[in-house]
Order: C-alpha cells, then sequence, then structure tokens
C-alpha cells in the first residue's frame, strides 16, 4: 500500500509540469481565438478543445511507462504496486483535465465568448450543457486514452523487433478484413458497427450522454484490466 | 536477521541455461564476494534475487518470505545495478530525494557528503555523467540506502584507482558502523579480496563454491625460490598459477602447509606466502 502511494506521487510528480505547458497553450489558443472572433465580430465559433486534452493524454500514455518502470525498479517496487499506483495517477490526472476542461468549458461558453457561438464536445455530440454530463463523459475518454496510451507502450516495450512491426500493421490488416467483409457481407458488418456504436454511446437512446460514458468507462476498465499482461513479467530493458 | 535462501534456483532463457539448480544459504550481516567469469550466472543471480527476473524453477526467500512480488521484502534490498535504471533527464540531488520515498532509511545529507567527497556534482543530471561518475552515483545511493541488504554489481565499474580505493574504505566503514548483509559481484578479485569476508562462485551457472575467504586461502599457499628448487619442492604436489621471471619462480600450492614442508622448504631455501584469492580463482573456474 505504501508503494502504490509513492508510485503514485512520482507518477503525479511526472506529469503535472506537462499538464501546466498543456494549460498555458490551450489558454494562448483560446484568448487568442476570443480575441481575433470578438475583433472581427463574425459569425464563426469554435469549440470541442477537450479533444485536445483527449490527444495529449493518449501520448501522456505514451510516455509515462518506459523511464518511470525503471525506476521503480531501481527501487525494488513490485510489477504489482507500479501497475495500481500508475493506474490511480493516470485515473487521477484524467479526472483533474477532465473538470479543468469543464470549468473551461464554462468559463468559455458563458463569460469570455458571450457573444460568439461557443461548443463543447457533449454539446455538440448529444446536446446536452450540464456541467456533470460534460465532466463524466470526458473523464471516461480522457482514461480511455490515457490507459490505451499506456497499454500501446507496454505492447512495443515486450515485443521483439519483428513483432514491433507486425503490432504495427495489425490495425492495418484489421481494417483492411473488416472492409472486406463488410463488402461480402453487403454491408452488414459496417451497419453492425454503427448500430453498436450509436447504442453503445447512448445516441439511440435518446442521446443519453450517460450511457456513452458508462460504454466508455467499461472499454477504459477493460483496458485498464489487459495492461496488467505486459507488465507482469516486464523487465528492464534498454 | 536477514537470512537469504536461494532453493533449487534455475534460471532458463532460450537454450541457454544461465542458472542450473542453485541453492546457496546467505547468512546475514556479512560481505560476500559473487565471483565467477563472464557469462556464469552472476548478475542473473543477482536479478533474481531482487524480482527483476523471475526463476524458471525454485524460489527465493528472505527471512522465510518469498521475493516474488513482495514489496515488504523488496524494500529491505538495495541493488546497485551495472546498467542505469536512474531517469537520465533528472537531477542526481532530485533522484536522492526520490530515493529517500521509497527507502524511507535512506541518509541524505549522508549522500551529499559521499557525493561531495567522490567530486560527484549532485546538480548535474544523471545523463551528463561520465560512466566512472555514474557508478559513484549509485554506489552512493547504495551506501546511503541503509538498506539491510546491499547487493553491488560491478560496483567500482569506470572508477580510477583513487575512487576504487576510497569505496572499498568507505564500505568497510559503512558496515563497520551498520553491520548488513553485502553481496559483491565482480571481477576485479584482487581488489575485493581484502573487503569480503565470503566467497560464492558460480562457473556455467552452477554452484561450485561457497566459503570463507580465510579457509579458501588457508588451504594453499605460494611457495617461491630458485627455480630449480621450486621444481624440486612442487614434486608431486597440486599446484597452480606457476610464475617465472628468470631463475626466480613462484608457484601456489593446494594444500595446508605441514611441519614437513616447512622443514623441506628451509632445507631448499624457499620462502611461503599467501595464496592470492584471484589464482584460486582462475584454478576453481578453469
Amino acid at each position: 500500500m505504501n508503494n502504490i502511494y509513492k508510485v503514485f506521487k512520482f507518477q503525479i510528480h511526472d506529469f503535472w509540469k506537462a499538464v501546466l505547458i498543456f494549460y498555458f497553450i490551450i489558454i494562448l489558443i483560446t484568448s487568442a481565438l476570443t480575441v481575433t472572433i470578438s475583433v472581427n465580430a463574425e459569425k464563426i465559433s469554435f469549440g470541442g478543445l477537450e479533444m485536445a486534452t483527449v490527444i495529449f493524454l493518449f501520448i501522456a500514455g505514451l510516455n509515462c511507462f518506459k523511464s518511470n518502470f525503471k525506476f521503480m525498479l531501481a527501487n525494488n517496487v513490485s510489477r504489482k504496486g507500479f501497475y495500481i499506483g500508475n493506474l490511480i495517477a493516470l485515473v487521477t490526472v484524467s479526472a483533474f483535465m477532465a473538470l479543468a476542461d469543464a470549468i473551461l468549458n464554462v468559463i468559455l461558453d458563458n463569460v469570455l465568448v458571450s457573444n460568439v457561438p461557443y461548443e463543447s464536445v457533449v454539446m455538440q455530440l448529444y446536446g446536452n450543457d450540464s456541467f456533470f454530463a460534460g465532466f463524466l463523459w470526458c473523464f471516461a475518454l480522457n482514461t480511455l486514452a490515457v490507459c490505451f496510451g499506456w497499454f500501446v507502450t507496454m505492447l512495443y516495450y515486450r515485443c521483439s523487433s519483428i513483432m514491433k512491426i507486425v503490432v504495427s500493421f495489425l490495425p492495418v490488416l484489421a481494417l483492411t478484413l473488416f472492409l472486406y467483409i463488410d463488402e461480402i457481407s453487403g454491408g452488414l458488418a459496417g451497419r453492425a458497427v454503427v448500430d453498436f456504436l450509436n447504442k453503445s454511446m447512448g445516441f439511440a437512446y435518446n442521446n443519453n450522454v450517460y450511457i456513452g460514458a458508462l460504454s466508455i468507462i467499461i472499454g477504459s476498465v477493460v483496458i485498464a484490466l489487459i495492461c496488467f499482461l505486459p507488465l507482469r513479467n516486464a523487465i528492464a530493458k534498454d | 536477521m536477514k537470512t537469504i535462501q536461494i532453493k533449487g534456483v534455475s534460471k532458463v532463457y532460450g537454450h541457454t541455461k544461465a542458472l542450473d539448480k542453485v541453492d546457496i544459504t546467505i547468512e546475514s550481516d556479512r560481505i560476500y564476494g559473487l565471483l565467477g567469469r563472464n557469462g556464469a550466472g552472476k548478475t542473473t543471480l543477482l536479478n533474481l534475487m531482487t524480482n527483476r527476473i523471475f526463476p524458471t524453477e525454485g524460489e527465493i526467500l528472505i527471512d522465510g518470505e518469498t521475493v516474488f512480488e513482495n514489496d515488504r521484502v523488496l524494500g529491505n534490498i538495495f541493488y546497485m545495478t551495472e546498467k542505469n535504471l536512474y531517469p537520465e533527464d533528472e537531477r542526481v540531488r532530485n533522484i536522492y530525494k526520490w530515493i529517500k520515498e521509497f527507502y524511507p532509511s535512506f541518509d541524505v545529507e549522508y549522500a551529499k557528503d559521499l557525493s561531495e567527497r567522490f567530486g560527484l556534482d549532485t546538480k548535474k543530471r544523471v545523463k551528463s555523467l561520465s560512466t566512472g561518475y555514474t557508478s559513484i552515483f549509485k554506489a552512493v545511493a547504495a551506501l546511503a540506502s541503509n538498506a539491510d541488504i546491499l547487493l553491488l554489481d560491478e560496483p567500482v565499474l569506470g572508477l580510477d584507482a583513487n575512487h576504487r580505493d576510497m569505496f572499498y574504505k568507505e564500505l568497510i566503514s559503512n558496515y563497520s558502523e551498520s553491520p548488513k548483509t553485502i553481496i559483491i559481484s565482480t571481477h576485479l578479485i584482487e581488489e575485493v579480496a581484502s573487503v569480503i569476508e565470503e566467497a560464492i562462485i558460480i562457473k556455467e551457472g552452477k554452484l561450485i563454491l561457497k566459503q570463507s575467504v580465510e579457509e579458501l586461502l588457508s588451504g594453499a599457499y605460494l611457495v617461491s625460490g630458485e627455480a630449480s628448487k621450486v621444481d624440486k619442492y612442487i614434486q608431486g604436489r597440486k599446484c597452480i598459477g606457476i610464475d617465472a621471471i628468470g631463475s626466480f619462480k613462484s608457484v601456489t600450492v593446494l594444500e595446508a602447509v605441514n611441519n614437513k614442508d616447512e622443514a623441506l622448504a628451509e632445507e631448499l631455501e624457499l620462502e611461503f606466502g599467501k595464496a592470492e584469492l584471484q589464482k584460486l580463482f582462475i584454478s576453481l573456474t578453469n
């Protein structure tokens, strides 16, 4: 338990500078956009800044493993301790950034650009401007992105050079195979996927944002659990 | 008491058996030398003892508890690896602070003092340190950790003679002040001979000897003098490490000295000396 907290503390220490720089840039961009739109008084709208957070967290997930894992090994922390501590840190950062984005959305929507249309991703997708719904959906997506980044980096870390190439081509192969199946099934596969996404993301249920958030959370939990597999027997590598 | 028990441990990498059913009991508060030729399995054994890798068979216990994924047990061991596992972009002084998080007994002030004595600039980032100073940084971290068990894999790699001497003196002083189990894996056998109390010798993944250095050296002696007389003396005896310079010869004899030997040596005007650990090591591992 003690080591889990220490791993968490180290991972947060590793993240906070990058998060600060990220929000500094976001504030600069939004300020510049606000000024530009206000001065030009044109019918321009902007929104969906939360997606930048998702991309940032995916990259953060990609970078949260190798160096930190080696440092934890140097300090004789078990893989189990590292896994739990890192996971808690990733979820915490996802929650913090979702909250920061939700607050930023309120500021952009109501204070800074009251004369300019601004729409958050949740508003654009679900037509829901609830603070809590926006936070929850973004938190779920942030967690999915950061866990996926973590999983990808660990998968590459564990793979040999040949397996890295195989893993890199797998998504292309899967997509090609899917398109082929879709073609021979007369578009059935494609429709099934769209139907699945419609339902799982809550669009089919009166644009229910909570169903969407729950589905993404389930996806995050699955990826987070799978993350332990490549870590279980991982050793220090250059 | 931190007794390490290595029970029937084997480690296989593909078709290579790095360790083969190794059984060792390492008693607490002693300094051990883990010796072996390149690829003998020394680093593999140290990695297994710290859960860095996993045994193919067997188990490693510390005071009866497995080291496998056991944070509580692993927290008593500090392992200085040959490889650098510390964040390259972090400053040395910051790493000391972080080590303190994981090893609450880590003495930051002692680490700073040692760094100063070794001429290590703690404001530097790890990536900017030379090979020698990287070793010094890791050695300082190990000495200041105050862990019950210190595992040192090639601790003097890249260090100059002065720094090596400083390190061995500091190690002994540290051990005298606070006894602990220290295992040093090194190729510099003669240098470490005066430091270690017990030798563990591994050959091709198998344990071939675990004995106190004193006992080991008492089972052999060096005889030197005029070459023809030395040749006469060693007839029928098991000898190793024959060195000859001109008409002078010295030979390590693998047996304990008795009165008869002393009389013969006196008659032949030969001199006895202490056997060298390195010569015994070469003999045992060849």
